[in-house]
């Protein structure tokens, strides 16, 4: 009896190891000039030597933060584009900062880049000498917006994003939907406003430090008297948006382009008053603490990111992102980034403010009075 | 009690049991624990690498507040009231299926067990699903009908509801484990004497069951004090707070506190170690071994006309912990769009497609991920199964001295909620000798570790049913414990270890928080991409895979009880 069940285990191993031999992989499709450099839609990506380097690695290893349909959408197009594999592990910037500072401790650190959502973050990672910090080459940076550049070149964001005002149609019914910040503080949609916690990371964090340095701490308690629903995590308050549960939310631009697509009475408005922006960040692992480094993979992946194709393929796999170069198109379903109110943080504020700040989110809107 | 066994110990000078076991236990368990106590106690977390920082004991201060007092008293509400209805929903049903003549006892165990299959995110998804009060399928049918009721599954009693369904197999389990090796001899002779149905139940059944059901009680009752899934779908929103939640917010946010939350769980645990103490001591008070050397065959109680009012509590019970929320997981799989307005959207073929799931079905890491949970579940029911036995069998039936320290050491993992003990497992196994860390043993080891208590008193519940006389026997023959575990408990126990082994092989199928922190490219289970989708935001895509894997669990369990014997009484 104990045989049928082992042989059963067998029948579904061998199933599982059958249908990954068996992937449908994109062809590859890896450009080469005569130089031997790679070439990507006509702009290079890599000179010869790197190039053939990173190839003999083979693959590069990622953690990364973007969320892993995304993640599995511009690995994906890195690979056929360049011949060289992509394994990544999709984690929370949360988590991931303390597996790579642990697995950095130990020099079992199990990605050659990173890829996270805070600055802060950045600042205790490189602090924990887990990162190599290593500038862009000049041909990339001259392109970078240089409100992204990083003079170390420890961490720059491939890409952009903001939050912005989603709201579902059939629920708000003849109400017309907000189209400012300064709208939801409108008699009319009070009860029907959610938002996520400002401690729950860069992007609700990066919203509200914005809308209390732009309309001060009054705008907080007005908004926290439009008896608001507080989420913890974006992964129910779209959903919740969508389905109509909640009428009104502050989501990412991402979220809010995806419950549209999908087909949901759901729209969004990009507010005039002001968009604060957040970013992705990319990082290079430091390969002394990396188990089994890539470093030339780990290069030409970075370098990718910020080519013009790469741009291309990650902000139109998240979705509601911009690319932070200046010579890219308008990303599907959004205005150029240049038409946009956007508001860049002061890092310094951030770093001195947040604890408090967030204490004081959480007293005013009722989140876990301590 | 004590039978001489001085030919038993006059044997060659063995290693004692529980050194043997407790050394596996100190690197299992006491390791990671150890690291989150010391944790507690200062400023920073003890990254390996890193400096150690400084001793305080501000974690601890930080603890006492309005806020917390507050959310203690919910998390007592909540586990109270959980419990208890978890308690009567699983005693029930398997008092039911062991002891009377309900018909179709197969389903009755169905519903004890099936449950389990839907994890506690998955159910308060789907629960969201049905009765949220603006958009939940139920809501919307009741007023497309016209009814004017509206059900709010965002509240404490609809929290409790939600916990009182899905952690009632843990009582079932147990109990039944209790149950079916329980000799009815002493009810059987109350009857004679003339005792109605109820007092028998009152005065011998239940009473014979206590520790079956005190096992039952601590766990469950623990288990909802840190269950954070539910509270952070359910209870958020309308401002319901938790212990739990405010682990989350220690740990999970955007910056972790882990010392903090490393004292809320070295709190708990504490407290658990109080429970467990009183356990063990009413446990050692009374003599609750009913199975001896002679034999015995259950017998069925009669309930007379009662038994159809059983049968259909049972499939009312089916309906509602397990039809009704995966119809609403298979409504929300089948639609891109989540929004419903109205009775005619949800049966709007139109709209409605099986693309998802043929999208979930040709992706490799689903493949992969489903390879990794059976590598990891198989693993821990069949090591851990034997470890768990194994301490189960020489606290509860020898004599061997220093054995309770092993019961309160197979419960620290239970006190410290998930979310805390994968950094524990982190912080330990990053620095540990043996290259472990990024393989797939990790992730059996650590699951084998999260269900410690879960596997302990599922297996001890059963053992102390029975007897010592009958081991004691085998021991006067010359036997050795092992031989007599092997030869006499285990076959009388087999139901009982059974049902825990796949008890757990469920519990490491569901698990994530643990293995969040440890898992590679290669070693990515099922959970986590169930969890993936949920962090994507994709209700959809979670609702398929939920679907599926409550279907692998399914077939699992059917072939388990078809092969293996698993659950026949």
């Amino acid at each position: 009896m104990r045989l049928r069940l082992v042989s059963l285990g067998a029948a579904l191993t061998s199933c599982a190891l059958l249908a990954t031999a068996c992937s449908s992989a994109e062809p590859i499709d890896a450009e080469t000039d005569e130089e031997g450099r790679l070439i990507v839609d006509g702009e290079v990506i890599a000179e010869a030597e790197l190039y053939e380097a990173a190839l003999e690695e083979g693959k590069v290893t990622l953690y990364t933060a973007y969320l892993e349909d995304v993640a599995q959408q511009f690995t994906d197009e890195f690979t056929q584009q360049t011949g060289i594999e992509v394994e990544f592990v999709r984690l929370t910037p949360t988590q991931l900062q303390e597996r790579a500072i642990a697995e950095g401790g130990s020099n079992l650190l199990g990605a050659d880049v990173i890829q996270t959502s805070d600055p802060l973050n950045n600042t205790e990672l490189v602090d924990a000498g887990v990162i190599k910090c290593e500038v862009l080459d000049d041909r990339l940076t001259e392109t970078i917006d240089e409100e992204y550049l990083d003079p170390e070149g420890c961490a720059y964001p491939a890409t952009v994003s903001t939050m912005v005002i989603a709201y579902n149609t059939t629920a708000l019914g003849d109400t017309a939907p907000p189209e400012t910040w300064q709208d939801l503080l409108k008699p009319e949609y009070k009860g029907k406003i959610g938002v996520l916690i400002a401690g729950v990371g860069g992007s609700a964090w990066s919203n509200f430090m914005f809308l209390r340095n732009e309309f001060g701490v009054e705008y907080w308690e007005d908004l926290a008297a439009q008896d608001v629903t507080i989420q913890t995590s974006s992964a129910n308050l779209g959903p919740q948006v969508e389905r109509g549960e909640i009428p009104i939310g502050i989501v990412s631009a991402s979220t809010g382009m995806a419950a549209k697509e999908k087909g949901a009475p759901v729209d969004f408005v990009l507010p005039s008053d002001g968009l604060a922006v957040y970013g992705t960040y990319t990082l290079l692992s430091e390969p002394s603490v990396v188990s089994d480094p890539h470093p030339n993979a780990a290069k030409l992946f970075r370098d990718w990111l910020f080519s013009k194709a790469g741009q291309a393929s990650v902000s139109a796999a998240n979705g509601g992102a911009w690319g932070v170069r200046t010579d890219l198109p308008a990303p599907d379903g959004l205005p150029a980034y240049s038409d946009l109110p956007m508001v860049i943080l002061d890092l310094d504020q951030w770093r001195t403010v947040q604890e408090d700040w967030v204490a004081e989110w959480n007293t005013i809107f009722g989140y876990q009075e301590s | 009690m004590a039978v001489n066994l001085t030919a038993h110990t006059a044997r060659a000078k063995r290693i004692s049991p529980v050194v043997i076991l407790g050394a596996i236990l100190a690197i299992i368990v006491i390791l990671p624990v150890g690291i989150l106590i010391l944790t507690s106690f200062l400023d920073s977390p003890p990254r390996p690498g890193s400096p150690l920082g400084n001793l305080t004991l501000e974690n601890y201060r930080a603890l006492w507040g309005r806020g917390t007092a507050n959310a203690a008293l919910n998390t007592l509400i909540a586990s109270t009231f959980g419990c208890l209805g978890a308690l009567i929903i699983g005693g029930t049903l398997a008092w039911l299926a062991a002891r009377t003549d309900t018909p179709a006892p197969w389903l009755i165990h169905l519903a004890g067990f099936m449950p389990l299959f839907i994890s506690l995110l998955v159910a308060a998804l789907a629960w969201s699903l049905l009765a949220s009060p603006q958009a939940g399928y139920l809501n919307t049918i009741l007023s497309d009908l016209g009814i004017d009721w509206n059900l709010n599954v965002y509240s404490l009693p609809g929290m409790i509801g939600i916990f009182a369904l899905y952690y009632s197999p843990y009582a079932y389990i147990l109990i039944s484990s209790g149950l079916t090796v329980m000799n009815p001899e002493m009810e059987e002779s109350a009857q004679v004497h003339g005792a109605k149905r109820f007092l028998v139940l009152r005065k011998v059944t239940f009473p014979l069951l206590t520790p079956a059901i005190i096992a039952a009680a601590l766990l469950i009752f623990v288990l909802i004090a840190e269950n954070f899934d539910v509270v952070q779908i359910l209870g958020v929103p309308n401002g319901t707070e938790t212990l739990s939640t405010r682990i989350y917010n220690l740990t999970v946010s955007y910056r972790p506190n882990h010392n903090q939350a490393a004292a809320v769980g070295a709190t708990l645990m504490a407290v658990v170690f109080v429970v467990v103490f009183f356990q063990n001591r009413v446990l050692k008070r009374n003599d609750f071994a009913t199975v001896t050397g002679k034999g015995y065959r259950p017998r069925k109680q009669s309930l007379g006309k009662w038994r159809w009012l059983a049968l259909a509590g049972t499939i009312l019970y089916l309906l509602v912990a397990v039809v009704l929320p995966m119809l609403a997981l298979l409504q929300s799989a089948l639609r891109e769009s989540q929004y419903v307005g109205s009775i005619a959207d949800m049966v709007d073929l139109s709209v409605l497609t099986t693309a998802q799931f043929e999208r979930m079905l040709a992706r490799d890491t689903f493949y992969l991920g489903l390879r990794n949970s059976m590598i990891v579940s198989f693993g821990a029911a069949t090591l851990g199964g034997l470890l768990f036995f194994a301490i189960a069998f020489v606290v509860n039936k020898t004599n061997i001295p220093g054995r309770h320290l092993l019961s309160y050491v197979a419960v620290m993992p239970l006190a410290i909620p998930a979310l805390v003990v994968g950094l524990g497992f982190l912080w330990t196994w990053t620095r540990s000798p043996i290259p472990l860390y990024g393989t797939v043993f990790i992730l059996i080891l650590a699951s084998i570790t999260r269900f410690l208590p879960q596997g302990y008193q599922g297996m001890s519940a059963g053992l102390s049913q029975i007897g010592r006389d009958l081991e004691d026997s085998a021991y006067v023959h010359g036997a050795t414990r092992a031989r007599a575990a092997r030869s006499i408990t285990l076959p009388l126990v087999r139901t009982g270890v059974g049902a825990t082994m796949f008890l757990i092989f469920i519990l490491a199928f569901r698990e994530l928080s643990t293995t969040l922190l440890l898992f590679t490219t290669k070693t990515q289970t099922l959970s986590i991409l169930i969890y993936h989708q949920w962090d994507n935001g994709s209700w959809q895509s979670v609702s398929c895979l939920a679907l599926i894997f409550s279907g692998v669990l399914l077939i699992v369990g059917l072939l388990g009880r078809a092969l293996l014997g698993l659950g026949k009484t």
